[in-house]
Order: structure tokens, then C-alpha cells, then sequence
């Protein structure tokens, strides 16, 4: 069964969704998916409807919903931040509970989005486990990924760089924003995209946790990520860990590869197992 | 007013979209805008620019659709896993028109609209005409940034050969610049780009193509469903705007394969062709945003009014 919805945020703004559960749920379990933002989350959006399909098929209940200003929901980017995009979560989860007899409710993200889940606090939101597939560790490295993006565009746009990345940050200060991709990146957006860091917020961790990593070569692991996992596990964080390949690429739309057996079958069984 | 909708295509497969339903009083024509994917994007587009789009011809009295073909969005049905140019290739030819004659059926049952125009960036601009062409209660197309050729999986260049021939204009004019060989000799100009660049129009020069003729020139074969359908489509005499982004290499494909060859003549009153001073496949900027929402606007005002 898929239901679509719109629901309202804390702040009544209307937020899109659905929910993908089988007429008679098996087990107790509920997943909200955070999408990752603006460019990736167009390129995960199949990924996470076939994801989805599957745990319902299994019996679990999913709900798979746009952040304010993203997707079909009201607002636009630049008017959302992190800090809209954390309540919005929080927003999908009380929806999810309500609609659901669910008992135990977890996350699942990718990228920017498992940044966004990783720092979603367990105690105030009464979450049991996260999935974050291949999560941005630190905002600063994402920002300058943003920023790549733009270069690129210069380059493809006018067959040179315009403005060099200092130059662009520049332009954020006295501009108020450049564009990425078509999306607006602003001054309050950059601040907060700035000071994620997941090591700094691993109480968000205090759940059991499950971090894939999607290597694009598998023999070259994300150094943010392995850090990430050193630094949990210190803290005696209750975290699992995981190394696929990635078939499926949020990076770039060359390829259209909107599933992940081995990813959906070993979080599937994950969630099964631990959470 | 948005709100979900959900609809049978003629396969039976469900499809899924959002329905932007004017406030009451805001309209004098129920006037109908369908909005379809662009490549493989889902109906929010890229950037969100059919939001952006259908949220501003909402305003203006128009209602819009914006769906999911199927494998697209949430809507059933899969598409070819792989390279996204598989996909490309059947959306060429064809491949999604049957779910706009779906949509359209439904939202006339739905709305009852006076009129229904489609519009659509790539491949959606691709589909728009391609299913214009076909049914007749479509009075109008903006097709933007369309691809006039068709892509192949074994011609999926890292250099398009019309590309390297544009590019290659530029040192052939410098040729006795000595500044020009200055800069090549101090590496300021990548000498294995510029070597890549002549080896792909030497081996396009050479290459046979079949079944094309000598005026397509370099790179893919123009797309002959396409060609068609806006010759029979204006031959029916309704409208057409084609937007294009100044940069985009599409545009420019657009322009040598296309423009230049097929809008010209008898039918002229029928199609309209913009371009977008500095903007990309997506028009990425927002000036470029702003000026294509302007465009847009105005040309649909003036339709709805005929």
C-alpha cells in the first residue's frame, strides 16, 4: 500500500510524502528517510522509492518525505536551512507515528541527508536506530564540493573560471549568495552547512547505528569516514560498519541505477538483526 | 491549491503527480499546463524549476500538471538500469508519449479544460511534440532546451564531435597568431585536448554514417520523429515557442541540426524560437531562471487569449 500526503511542519508549512507499508505489517518497525539536498536528492529519489517498495514488502512501514523547500513540498531552498531541515524530520517521525502502529522507528540516509540523520537527537525524537549511508562527516568538506560544482559550471558555461572558490565565498558575504546547480546557496545556509560535523555531535550516536560506506574504489576508504568510526568507536558508540561498492552514483546522473541489492538486502537484515 | 494525483496509463500502470489547481475567481479560461519530465528527473525538475514554473502559472490562472512518467518519480513501472543514455535513447523515440495521451485523458475528465498546452525541458521538450503531434486537443507546445538528435549508447562521446569542430573554429583562425603559439607552447592551452579535439573530426570526417545525409554534418543523427512531428504539428497550424539556453551545447546542436534547416518557410507563423543570453542546459542562473519564467509567461498569456 503507497499513500501519499501532504502534512504539516511545526511551523504549518506543508511538506510532501509517502507512505509505502504492506496491508498487514509483519513487525513493528518504521523507517523515515532523509533525503539528501538539492541535486542529490533527484538522483537518490528512485533509489529510495525501490528501497522503500522492498521493506514494505518485507513488512515494514516507510515514509519517504521532501524537506520544506525541497521536492514538492511548500517553500523554496533558499528560504530552508539545516535547522528546518532537522525539525522537518522530527515532523516526518510524529507523522509516521501517528499514521502507523509502529514500535520501533528508525532513520535511513545518504549522503548530506545521513549527515542530517546522524545529527538527529535519539532522546528528544524517541528514535531506536539509524542507517546513514556514506554520511557527509564535515560540512566544510561538503561546502567545498558545492563549490567544485560551481567551478565546473564556469568552466562548462564560459570555458573558464570567473570567479576562483575564494572568490565565490567572498561573493556569498557581500552578495548575501552564489548558485549551485540552480540552487541558491546562502549566507545562513553556508554558516550551517559550515559547522556539521559529526564528530563534534556523536551523541547523536547513542542509538545503534549503522554506517555504509559506498566506495567508489574500494581499496581508497573516505578518510572522514573512517575518522568518524575511530572517533565512535573511543566513544564506545554502539555502531556497525559496512563497505559496499557503489553502484549507484549521487554525484553524477550518467548513469540511471535506481537500485542497490546488496545495500537494501544487508540494511534490511541490519535492521532486522540490531535495531 | 496543490494536491496529489494519481492516474492509469494506458498500460496500467499508476502514475503519480501534482495537480496546481488556481484559486477560484483567478481564472476566466480553464486553461491546462502538463509539464513533463525532463530526462529522468522527477516532476519536480531540476533545480526545482517546474515548481518554480508551475507555481507562477498557478498565480496566473493556469492550471498545471506536473507527473511522473512511468520508472520515473514514485510512479510504477521501471526503466533500464545503466548508462542514463539507454533511457535517453526511448525517450527519442517516443517512449513516454503514451502517458501523456493517459494524462490528458484523465485531467480532461478531471478539469475540462479549454485548452491544454505541454511543455517540458529535453526530453520532456521532446515528448511534448512528439505527443502534440498526435492529439489534437494540445493547443500549444514550449519545448525547452530539446535535443534534435538521437543519443546512442555506442556514440556516447567523452568529445561530441560537433563540439571539437565548434571549438576547433577558434585556433584555425589564429593559425599565424603568434600570441596563439606562444600560449601553446607554454602549455596554456592543453596541447592533448587540442590533439583529442582534431582526432575526433578527423575519425568523424571519416566515419561512415548510415542512413544520414551530408547535411546533418558531425555527431549524433538528427532525429527524424522529431523533424516529422513539427512538420505535421505546425502544418496543423498551432503554436510552438522553442527556448533555448545561449550556452547550452544542446542549443547549439539544436540551432546547426535544426533551426537552421527545418524552421524556415510557409509555416513560419507557427513557431517561435528564444534563446536565453548566458544561460545553461538547465538555466542554472538566475537571471537566466527569470528571464525564462518571463518568457514563458508572456508567450502562454498570449496563447490563452487566441
Amino acid at each position: 500500500m503507497e499513500k501519499t500526503f501532504f502534512f504539516k511542519n511545526q511551523n504549518n508549512q506543508k511538506l510532501f510524502g509517502i507512505l509505502f507499508c504492506s496491508e498487514s505489517p509483519v513487525n513493528k518497525f518504521g523507517i523515515v528517510i532523509c533525503q539528501p539536498i538539492a541535486e542529490e536528492r533527484h538522483r537518490t529519489k528512485r533509489v529510495f522509492v525501490n528501497f522503500s517498495r522492498q521493506l514494505a514488502s518485507e513488512g515494514l512501514c516507510v515514509f519517504l518525505f521532501d524537506y520544506f523547500g525541497e521536492g514538492d513540498s511548500e517553500g523554496s531552498f533558499e528560504e530552508a536551512d539545516i535547522t528546518s531541515r532537522i525539525a522537518d524530520i522530527k515532523a516526518a517521525i510524529d507523522f509516521l507515528r501517528q499514521e502507523t502502529k509502529v514500535e520501533r522507528l528508525g532513520l535511513v540516509g545518504i549522503s548530506f541527508g545521513a549527515a542530517l540523520a546522524g545529527l538527529v537527537d535519539p532522546q528528544k525524537t524517541g528514535i531506536d536506530f539509524k542507517v546513514l549511508w556514506h554520511p557527509v562527516i564535515n560540512g566544510n568538506e561538503y561546502v567545498l564540493d558545492w563549490l567544485r560544482i560551481n567551478l565546473a559550471s564556469q568552466m562548462a558555461n564560459f570555458g573558464k573560471i570567473k570567479f576562483s572558490r575564494q572568490k565565490l565565498i567572498e561573493n556569498i558575504s557581500n552578495e548575501g549568495f552564489i548558485e549551485v546547480e540552480g540552487f541558491i546557496l546562502n549566507q545562513c545556509l553556508l554558516s550551517q552547512l559550515k559547522k556539521v560535523d559529526l564528530l563534534m555531535d556523536s551523541n547523536g550516536q547513542n542509538v545503534p547505528t549503522l554506517v555504509v560506506e559506498l566506495a567508489e574504489r574500494i581499496n581508497l576508504p573516505d578518510r572522514f569516514i573512517k575518522n568518524f568510526l575511530t572517533h565512535c568507536k573511543e566513544k564506545n558508540k554502539p555502531l556497525d560498519y559496512l563497505l559496499l561498492a557503489r553502484v549507484f552514483n549521487w554525484k553524477s546522473a550518467k548513469n540511471f541505477i535506481p537500485d542497490h541489492k546488496e545495500l537494501f538486502e544487508k540494511t534490511l537484515s541490519w535492521i532486522k538483526d540490531k535495531a | 491549491m496543490e494536491e496529489i494525483i494519481g492516474f492509469n496509463n494506458n498500460a496500467g500502470q499508476k502514475l503519480y503527480g501534482v495537480l496546481h489547481s488556481p484559486e477560484p475567481g483567478n481564472t476566466v479560461k480553464r486553461s491546462l499546463v502538463i509539464m513533463l519530465n525532463s530526462g529522468l528527473l522527477d516532476r519536480v525538475g531540476p533545480h526545482r524549476l517546474y515548481v518554480k514554473i508551475a507555481r507562477m502559472l498557478c498565480r496566473q490562472g493556469f492550471y498545471v500538471f506536473r507527473f511522473d512518467s512511468h520508472g520515473l518519480g514514485h510512479s510504477e513501472g521501471e526503466l533500464v538500469s545503466g548508462p542514463s543514455v539507454l533511457n535517453f535513447v526511448k525517450i527519442e523515440n517516443g517512449f513516454f508519449v503514451e502517458d501523456v495521451l493517459g494524462a490528458i485523458n484523465f485531467l480532461s475528465q478531471k478539469i475540462d479544460p479549454d485548452k491544454i498546452f505541454m511543455t517540458g525541458l529535453c526530453g520532456g521538450g521532446v515528448t511534448s511534440l512528439l505527443a502534440a503531434d498526435i492529439d489534437k486537443r494540445i493547443s500549444g507546445v514550449i519545448s525547452l532546451d530539446p535535443p534534435v538528435y538521437l543519443d546512442s549508447a555506442q556514440e556516447d562521446y567523452d568529445v561530441n564531435p560537433l563540439a571539437a569542430m565548434m571549438a576547433l573554429e577558434s585556433p584555425l583562425k589564429k593559425i599565424f597568431n603568434l600570441k596563439y603559439w606562444l600560449k601553446l607552447v607554454t602549455f596554456k592551452i592543453n596541447p592533448l585536448k587540442l590533439g583529442q579535439m582534431v582526432f575526433m573530426v578527423i575519425k568523424e570526417k571519416t566515419r561512415k554514417k548510415e542512413g544520414r545525409d551530408k547535411e546533418e554534418g558531425f555527431g549524433r543523427p538528427l532525429n527524424r520523429k522529431f523533424v516529422n512531428a513539427f512538420t505535421s504539428y505546425v502544418a496543423s497550424k498551432r503554436n510552438i515557442l522553442f527556448i533555448t539556453g545561449q550556452n547550452d551545447f544542446v542549443a547549439k546542436e539544436f540551432k546547426y541540426k535544426f533551426q537552421n534547416r527545418y524552421l524556415t518557410g510557409k509555416n513560419k507563423e507557427w513557431f517561435e524560437v528564444l534563446s536565453v543570453v548566458n544561460a545553461n542546459h538547465e538555466f542554472h542562473s538566475l537571471d537566466s531562471q527569470q528571464v525564462l519564467l518571463e518568457k514563458i509567461s508572456n508567450w502562454l498569456a498570449i496563447q490563452n487569449n487566441r
